[in-house]
C-alpha cells in the first residue's frame, strides 16, 4: 500500500523536476569507499556517482551510514577522533583525499547542513549568515555586506521574517527559522555542493515543507544532496535517490526508477516498510 | 488480611522515605544555616566596633594604625592592599590558564590531557604555606636581580605565587566552560571551511566568554580570600598604594596578625577583625554573585540547543 502511495508521490514530481540522468554532468564519485569508527565498518565498498544541479536522496533505515557518506564527502568524518577511511571520492575529477587536497578549502566548496539546527548563538542573525565568510577571511567587519545577507537570506527564503531584526540573536528564531538560517549561511559562501543531513527531522510539518520548496529551488544553481529517512521527502523532492543498508550501496537511479520498479528485492522491502 | 498487611507495609515505606527526606533536607539546611550563621557572627562582632568608629572613618579613611598609639580606622589600605595582590595573581594566571584550557579542551591528544590533567590537580594540593614560603625564599630573591629596590615583602612576589595557586582553577573551570560549548557549534564552523584557529578563536571563545568570566570571577574571590600566601611574603604594613614593589597588608593578613598578637578581646582593636572580616566577605560575595549570574547566562545560552 505504502509503496503505492510512493509511487504516486513520484510520478507527480516527475513531471516538474523530471530531467534524464544521462543528460547530467557527474560532480561526484566514490569509488570503493569504506569507512569505520573504532574499529565497526560503517561504509563498506560504496561506488555512488552523484551529477551536477541535482538533488540526490540518500534513504536507508537508522544507522545504515547515511550521515556518515554524507561527513566524507566534504572530510567531516575525519574530524572525529577513532575515524577512518578508505577508498576515493572524485569531486570535479580531483580525487579530494589526496594529499595536495586542503580539506578547509574543500569544505567551502561543498557545504553541509546539519540534522539540529546549529546557528551561532553568539552572533546576531545577520552575522550568522555572513560567518562563513567572516570565518574564512573572505570579509571583515567593516565590509559592506548587506547585499549578501539579502540574497542569502532571500535563497534560503527567510527574509521576510527576518528582514526587520537583523541584530537579533540567532536564538530568537524557531528551529525552522533557524534551519533556514543555517541553509542561508551554508549559500552565502557560495559553495557547488550542498549536502544535508536529515534537516528536517527535528521540525514541524510547516516548517519541513518550506524547506522542501525552497530546496527544489535551489536546485538549479546547486548540487544538492540530502539524507532523509522519510521516504515521502526522498519522492517529492529528488531526482536521483541512493538506498543504503547496513554500510552498503544496495543500489541508486533516478527516483522514479528507484521508487517505481526497484531492481533489488531490498529496496523493494524497505520502501513498503518492511525495515525500520 | 493479605491486603491489609500490605497496606501495613506500604505504610512502613512511606514513614522511612520521609525520615530519609528529612535528614537530606537537614543536611542541606544545616549548610544554609551555618553560612547564615557565620554572617549573623560577624555582623554582631562588627556592630560594637561601629558604635565606636563611625563607617565614614571606616570607608573614608586612609590610614590603617589600630594597633598603635595613634589609631586611625580607614580600611582603604587594607583594600588595596588585598586588591592589589589579587590584581597581581589574576594577571599573572590569565594568560598563561586561558591558553593551558583552549590546550586542554580543544587541542590536546586524548593522551597528553590524560597527562596534564593530574599534573595541574596536584598542583592545586599543594598547601598555601609552601607557596608562601616559596615566595619568600625564592621569589623574592630571583625578583630582587631584576628589579633592585623590591622591598624584602612585596605584593608583586606575593602576588605571582598566588598566580600560581589559583591557575589550576582557573585552568579546571575555564576548560570546563570551554567544553560545555556543544560540539555542533565546532561543526558548524569546520563546515564552512573555518580552520581550527578560527574555529576557536571565533567561534568557542565567543561562546563560552560568560562562562570563562565566571571562572575568572571566582579565581579573583579565591585570591581576595587567600591568606597564608600574603600573610607570610606580603608583609604586615598597612600602605595605601597601587606599586607592586612594596610592601602591602591585606585583609586576610591583618586578621591573622590580630588572631595570633597579644591584643586583648573585648578592645576596640580586636574587634576591627570583624569589621575587616565583614567587608572581605561582602567583597566575595559580590564576586561569586556576579559570577553566579554570568554562569546562569552562560547556561541558559545553550539550553535551547
Amino acid at each position: 500500500m505504502q509503496f503505492q502511495f510512493l509511487s504516486a508521490i513520484v510520478s507527480t514530481n516527475n513531471e516538474t523536476i523530471g530531467n534524464p540522468m544521462s543528460d547530467r554532468q557527474v560532480i561526484l564519485r566514490t569509488e570503493s569507499l569504506s569507512a569505520s569508527f573504532e574499529n565497526k565498518k560503517i561504509l563498506n565498498d560504496i561506488n555512488l556517482e552523484i551529477s551536477k544541479r541535482n538533488i540526490m536522496a540518500i534513504i536507508g533505515p537508522s544507522g545504515c551510514g547515511k550521515s556518515t557518506l554524507l561527513r566524507c564527502i566534504n572530510r567531516m568524518h575525519e574530524l572525529i577522533y577513532g575515524s577512518t577511511l578508505s577508498g576515493r571520492i572524485y569531486f570535479e575529477n580531483k580525487n579530494i583525499y589526496d594529499k595536495s587536497v586542503d580539506p578547509i578549502l574543500l569544505r567551502r566548496r561543498i557545504g553541509l547542513v546539519f540534522q539540529k539546527p546549529n546557528p551561532f548563538p553568539s552572533m546576531s542573525i545577520k552575522d550568522n549568515v555572513l560567518s562563513g565568510l567572516w570565518l574564512t577571511q573572505k570579509i571583515n567587519k567593516k565590509t559592506d555586506s548587506d547585499h549578501l545577507v539579502e540574497n542569502a537570506l532571500q535563497q534560503a527564503v527567510l527574509w521576510d521574517e527576518v528582514k526587520d531584526r537583523l541584530d537579533d540573536s540567532s536564538l530568537s528564531l524557531s528551529g525552522g527559522q533557524q534551519q533556514r538560517l543555517c541553509i542561508a549561511r551554508a549559500l552565502a559562501s557560495k559553495p557547488d555542493v550542498l549536502l544535508l543531513d536529515e534537516p528536517c527531522s527535528s521540525l514541524d510539518p510547516i516548517a519541513t515543507q518550506r524547506i522542501e520548496s525552497l530546496l527544489l529551488s535551489l536546485k538549479n544553481t546547486y548540487t544538492i544532496v540530502i539524507v532523509t529517512h522519510n521516504m515521502r521527502q526522498a519522492a517529492r523532492i529528488s531526482n536521483t535517490t541512493a538506498f543504503l543498508l547496513s554500510g552498503r550501496l544496495i543500489e541508486y537511479g533516478e527516483t522514479t526508477h528507484i521508487f517505481t520498479s526497484p531492481q533489488e528485492t531490498q529496496t523493494e522491502d524497505y520502501l513498503s516498510g518492511h525495515f525500520d | 488480611m493479605r491486603n491489609r498487611n500490605n497496606k501495613l507495609r506500604r505504610e512502613a515505606i512511606a514513614r522511612k522515605e520521609r525520615y530519609i527526606e528529612r535528614a537530606i533536607f537537614g543536611s542541606s539546611l544545616l549548610s544554609i544555616l551555618i553560612a547564615i550563621g557565620i554572617f549573623v557572627v560577624l555582623l554582631w562582632g562588627s556592630l560594637p566596633f561601629f558604635s565606636e568608629v563611625s563607617l565614614t572613618e571606616f570607608f573614608g579613611g586612609t590610614k590603617w594604625t589600630p594597633l598603635f598609639h595613634d589609631k586611625h580606622f580607614g580600611i582603604w589600605p587594607l583594600v588595596t592592599g588585598t586588591l592589589l595582590t589579587s590584581a597581581v595573581a589574576i594577571t599573572m594566571a590569565l594568560p598563561f590558564s586561558l591558553l593551558a584550557s583552549i590546550y586542554l579542551s580543544e587541542l590536546a591528544p586524548r593522551k597528553h590531557r590524560q597527562l596534564f590533567k593530574p599534573i595541574i590537580e596536584i598542583l592545586a594540593g599543594i598547601p598555601t604555606i609552601v607557596y608562601g614560603y616559596f615566595a619568600l625564599l625564592i621569589v623574592t630573591p630571583w625578583l630582587q636581580q631584576w628589579i633592585p629596590d623590591l622591598a624584602g615583602f612585596s605584593s608583586l612576589s606575593a602576588g605571582i605565587c598566588m598566580g600560581i595557586m589559583i591557575m589550576p582553577m582557573l585552568i579546571t573551570l575555564s576548560e570546563d566552560a570551554l567544553r560545555a560549548v556543544p560540539s555542533e557549534l565546532r561543526e558548524g564552523s569546520y563546515a564552512l571551511g573555518a580552520n581550527k584557529f578560527t574555529t576557536v578563536t571565533k567561534i568557542v571563545l565567543p561562546s563560552a566568554i560568560s562562562g570563562i568570566g565566571s571562572a575568572i570571577l571566582l579565581s579573583i574571590s579565591r585570591a581576595l580570600g587567600e591568606t597564608m600566601i600574603v600573610a607570610i611574603a606580603a608583609g604586615q604594613k598597612p600602605n595605601l598604594t597601587f606599586d607592586p614593589r612594596e610592601s602591602v597588608e591585606t585583609m586576610t593578613a591583618y586578621i591573622v596578625q590580630v588572631s595570633m598578637g597579644d591584643t586583648p578581646t573585648g578592645t576596640v582593636e580586636y574587634r576591627t577583625i570583624f569589621a575587616v572580616g565583614l567587608t572581605l566577605f561582602g567583597l566575595t560575595l559580590i564576586m561569586n554573585l556576579c559570577s553566579y549570574y554570568l554562569k546562569q547566562k552562560f547556561q541558559n545560552k545553550y539550553a535551547s540547543l
